[in-house]
């Protein structure tokens, strides 16, 4: 039986416990509005970045503080609001709800939930916009953030704390870094939040179903303004991300936050700016464009012992245009970041993926950040391949090569091919020593050339069966001793003898 | 800016002698000079009082919006 009594109870208490709202509010009228833009004349009060509530329930953001109006932009209703509308000021900045609970869900960047599921209660909230950490409260990055990308870890190696910039034209695989990235947390006890703006809708709805197979929102959660989204969702949701991600850095976790994209961050905020007619400058991008991407991004820290020691590691994401990295945008964020992984679609129309350009892409902080047998092992890594970058260029003149250079040609080549890898097929550290090892040694001269990929496959398949006992013996953050180097290579060897011979049996199996 | 001259009041029907004495004393207090009053059955019941660009909002239909947003 349902008891009325107790139900009307209930809601008396609900209805009771409602705060009365201020009784004493500044006003004004919107005196104009198009494009999203209002103009409120009144408000005499007003603050810049200050929330507004428009009549109907709307907010909106002051932008604009002029002599005898305000200038906001609508994030929602743009079509809905009229002249002569009350506005009122609410005295606060804009406000992220942040919390545990917002692991594992989508929500929007005023924290409203988009994935369906029930409303987010939390009670706690950080400004959108809040000041970076001081020289003080920083630490040094001295700690790894694995990716899982053979490529990148060991040659464009990413701390916690740092800043790295992932830039290329579309189609290169820059998104799937991130989420490669955002997959090999899993028991790393790393928080991620992605950010899309101005993104596809279904871009995303891919990106939320890959997370969730691979069971990555257990400690992800999504900030997401679509392209749809009122331009001014999408000029905030970074700042909404990184205020989340603040919340868990200054309670001494590690973090990492994905900016995808920061070029759409920049038109969206050049669309503002010209609606609200402040002056365009180059390509059209208001005066503080820089300054737009450089607060954000310096927000991303390690935080000093004293302050609990936690991070912030940033991955924005950068699109050019025809490898263009001069453009405005890229030279701004190349020079705020701790460096850049370059993408290029030549490479990624050739089956080199990731997409990677070792030349062009850097890492400025991350190398103390590094495991010691990586750092070990990976130190030449970089100039043999640009050694054979170089010859493979010569080479195609066609003149006769000697069989050194024959030697360092097939070697560079199947280097490349170890650093080619699939997406979603991340690799531990263990076995980045094992294939680092294993390429760079005299025996990769014994395996075929274009098998390189699938030998490694099956090199460490063989390992995993067969020699647990070795992957345990390996230590990361040891120099590779030159016992287990050798152990390594002659696992190696064994596994060279008997899949060469079993591969061709394979093959005429399949060809009879 | 506050330079608040005129208040507007807005009230859901006529009001009492009292009632308008205190509404008087409020808003002179607040700097207004001149009043002008406004009858508005929409607001269900309470008292509206705008001086410049401050607005105190105690009418009933408020009160319902804020509990219908809440609930």
């Amino acid at each position: 039986m349902i008891n009325v009594k107790e139900i009307g109870k209930d809601i008396r208490d609900k209805v009771e416990r409602i705060p009365n709202k201020r009784d004493e509010r500044v006003c004004g009228r919107i005196v104009d509005s198009g494009d999203g833009i209002i103009h409120i004349s009144g408000i005499h009060d007003a603050k810049y970045n200050e929330l507004l509530e428009v009549k109907g329930g709307y907010r909106a953001l002051t932008l604009n503080l002029q002599e005898d109006s305000v200038g906001a932009v609508l994030f929602s209703g743009e079509d809905k609001v009229r002249y002569g509308d009350i506005v009122y000021s609410t005295g606060e900045t804009v406000q992220m709800p942040v919390g545990e609970e917002l692991i594992g869900r989508i929500v929007d960047p005023l924290g409203e939930p988009l994935d369906g599921l029930a409303q987010i209660k939390t009670d706690q909230t950080r400004p959108v916009e809040f000041p970076a950490p001081s020289i003080m409260d920083r630490g040094k990055v001295n700690k790894p953030l694995q990716t899982g990308i053979l490529a990148i870890d060991s040659m464009i190696p990413i701390g916690r704390g740092q800043r790295e910039l992932i830039i290329g034209d579309r189609q290169t695989g820059k998104t799937a870094i991130a989420i490669d990235t955002i997959l090999n947390q899993k028991g790393e006890d790393v928080i991620c939040i992605y950010v899309s703006i101005g993104q596809k809708a279904s871009s995303l709805a891919k990106i939320v179903q890959t997370l969730r197979n691979a069971g990555a929102m257990e400690y992800t959660c999504i900030v997401s303004s679509t392209a749809d989204d009122a331009v001014p969702l999408q000029y905030i949701a970074p700042y909404s991300g990184c205020a989340l991600a603040e919340y868990f850095m200054y309670q001494g976790k590690d973090v990492l936050i994905v900016y995808d994209d920061l070029s759409k961050h920049a038109v969206a905020y050049r669309t503002m700016s010209l609606l609200l007619k402040r002056p365009a400058g180059r390509e059209a991008y208001p005066g503080d464009v820089f300054y737009l991407h450089s607060r954000l991004l310096e927000r991303a820290a390690k935080l000093s012992a004293e302050k609990g020691g936690g991070s912030i590691t940033a991955l924005p994401i950068v699109e050019t245009l025809a490898g263009d990295i001069s453009a405005y945008i890229p030279t701004n964020v190349i020079s705020i970041t701790d460096g850049q992984i370059y993408l290029e679609s030549e490479l990624f129309n050739s089956g080199v993926r990731p997409a990677v350009n070792v030349g062009l892409s850097v890492s400025r902080v991350g190398g103390s950040a590094q495991r010691a047998a990586i750092r070990q092992i990976s130190g030449q890594l970089r100039v043999n391949l640009a050694q054979y970058r170089e010859l493979a260029i010569f080479m195609q003149f066609g003149s006769d090569l000697d069989s050194e250079t024959q030697k360092t040609l097939s070697r560079g080549a199947k280097m490349t091919d170890t650093l080619k890898q699939r997406q979603y097929l991340n690799y531990t550290v263990k076995e980045m020593i094992i294939l680092l090892t294993v390429a760079q040694s005299d025996l990769a001269d014994k395996i075929p050339e274009k098998k390189m990929s699938a030998f490694n496959e099956g090199l460490l398949d063989y390992m995993h069966t067969n020699s647990t006992q070795l992957l345990e013996e390996i230590d990361p953050d040891q120099k590779l001793s030159e016992v287990v180097r050798s152990k390594i290579l002659s696992v190696a060897e064994e596994y060279i003898n008997c899949s060469v011979g079993g591969d061709s049996g394979q093959q005429a199996e399949t060809e009879a | 800016m506050k330079k608040a001259v005129t208040a507007t009041v807005t009230l859901a029907m006529e009001a009492d002698k009292d009632t308008l004495a205190k509404i008087e004393k409020f808003v002179k207090k607040r700097g207004a000079r001149k009043i002008t009053y406004e009858i508005d059955e929409n607001i269900i019941g309470g008292i509206i009082i705008q001086i410049g660009d401050v607005i105190f909002d105690g009418s009933l239909r408020s009160r319902l919006d804020n509990i219908k947003e809440n609930v």
